[in-house]
Order: C-alpha cells, then sequence, then structure tokens
C-alpha cells in the first residue's frame, strides 16, 4: 500500500519538473490612465518573473480598438468597453506553477481578459511583417461575376417587321 | 497545365500560426466574419485547423469578430 502511494508521489513530482513554454496575451480596460499602463505592465511581468519564469518575449501593453464590445461587471454595475490595452508575455515555467499565474492576472482589478496558451520557443508573431505577407497574395480566388457571365452568352435582338416580311417572301419563294 | 494552388502557409513558410497576427487571420475570413473553407483557400489540412484555433483565440481577445456586418 506504502509503495504504490511512493510510487504516485514520485509520479507527481516528474510531472511538476515538466517546464513549458506558455504565453499570456491580456487586456486591460482602456478606463486607466496612459501614465499607468506602464506601471501595471511592469506588475504582471513581476507576477510571472515571480514564480522563477524565464521571460523569451514580450510586448508591452498598447491601445487597441476591440471588435466588439466587452463587458466587465464591477460590483452591481456592468461597464461596457470598446478599447483596451492589450499586451503579452511568453516565458517558461514549470506546469505546477501556471494555475497560480493564471489566477494572479485574473484577480488583477485592470484586466479586461486573460489567456494563457502553450506555445513554442521559436518566435511565432509576424508583428509588422505581416501585413506585408497579407498583401502578397489573394487566398481567396474571386468567383466570377454574374455580370461577366451574362456578357459572354449571344444577345438576341428582337426582329423588326422589315426582317419578318423578307423571310415571309424567302419562305414563298 | 495543371495550375494546383498551394497552402498559404506552407508557400510563406509559417509554420505556427499566431492568434494576434490579425492581419493575415482576416484573409481568411469573409465579410460575415465566418472562416473561409479549405476548398476555396486551399489551405492544408494541418494549417486550417492551426487556422481555426488561432481565429478562435483572436476573437475571444477582441482582436477578431464573432459576426460582421
Amino acid at each position: 500500500m506504502q509503495a504504490i502511494a511512493k510510487k504516485a508521489v514520485v509520479v507527481k513530482s516528474d510531472k511538476e519538473e515538466i517546464v513549458k513554454v506558455y504565453e499570456i496575451g491580456y487586456l486591460l480596460v482602456s478606463s486607466i490612465p496612459k501614465e499607468k499602463v506602464a506601471d501595471i505592465t511592469v506588475e504582471l511581468r513581476n507576477i510571472v518573473t515571480n514564480k522563477g519564469a524565464n521571460i523569451i518575449a514580450e510586448e508591452a501593453a498598447e491601445i487597441t480598438q476591440l471588435a466588439y464590445t466587452m463587458i466587465k461587471k464591477v460590483g452591481a454595475a456592468n461597464i461596457r468597453f470598446n478599447e483596451g490595452y492589450f499586451g503579452w508575455v511568453k516565458f517558461e515555467l514549470s506546469g505546477s506553477e501556471i494555475e497560480a499565474v493564471k489566477k494572479a492576472f485574473e484577480e488583477n482589478p485592470n484586466m479586461l481578459r486573460s489567456l494563457i496558451i502553450t506555445t513554442v520557443r521559436d518566435t511565432t508573431y509576424l508583428g509588422k511583417k505581416a501585413p506585408a505577407i497579407a498583401r502578397s497574395e489573394d487566398v481567396v480566388a474571386p468567383e466570377a461575376p454574374a455580370v461577366e457571365a451574362a456578357a459572354a452568352a449571344p444577345v438576341e435582338v428582337p426582329a423588326t417587321v422589315e426582317d419578318i416580311d423578307k423571310s415571309i417572301d424567302e419562305m414563298v419563294k | 497545365m495543371n495550375s494546383a494552388k498551394q497552402c498559404f502557409f506552407c508557400q510563406n513558410n509559417i509554420r505556427q500560426i499566431d492568434y494576434k497576427d490579425t492581419e493575415i487571420l482576416k484573409k481568411f475570413l469573409n465579410p460575415h466574419g465566418r472562416m473561409v473553407s479549405r476548398k476555396k483557400s486551399a489551405v492544408c489540412a494541418a494549417s486550417q485547423r492551426q487556422l481555426a484555433t488561432a481565429v478562435k483565440r483572436a476573437r475571444f481577445m477582441g482582436l477578431l469578430p464573432f459576426v460582421a456586418r
């Protein structure tokens, strides 16, 4: 019985030692003043580093227009946001610590949303290169417009009275 | 004669699709904000799966819309 319990503990400790590459993307509320954003970003970075994480890459929070209105519940009120400060941090951390980091991020009063993903060490974010690559070629082939198809079809001209008379004469002959 | 289209991500050597690259993700959305099918975009199966995950993450973070128009 004891041996089984001991084995289970060993397995658990093995799991804890697994170091993974994580990335946290966060969206801060737009109501915070511009001067304070840098301080809050450092504060969030410290949450990660205090857990013993090794920072690989990061981007400071910048104001971005949101694609849809987000609602944050503050007390009894629902506050709507159309803008937010979006930033991200990529780091290496053991699997056992990530839950604590997630909780700390979610508990931050300025946090609108946060997303933790597992990723790779290499740079995946193209950043400023992305628009150039996106412009380089059309991905979806444009469908042939209906107007062109109509233009290709032979157009029938209505017959005049003279044409009809001529054709009747030819038939009589 | 056979002008087979290649996967956009394989052509540009993009191994990992990042949810933050919204300019690229937008190319694979129709005007309503829905994902374009593989049949139209010619994206390989592996990239299409990654693309779907990236689009969903970008939508959650408010970088892309769930619905447009």
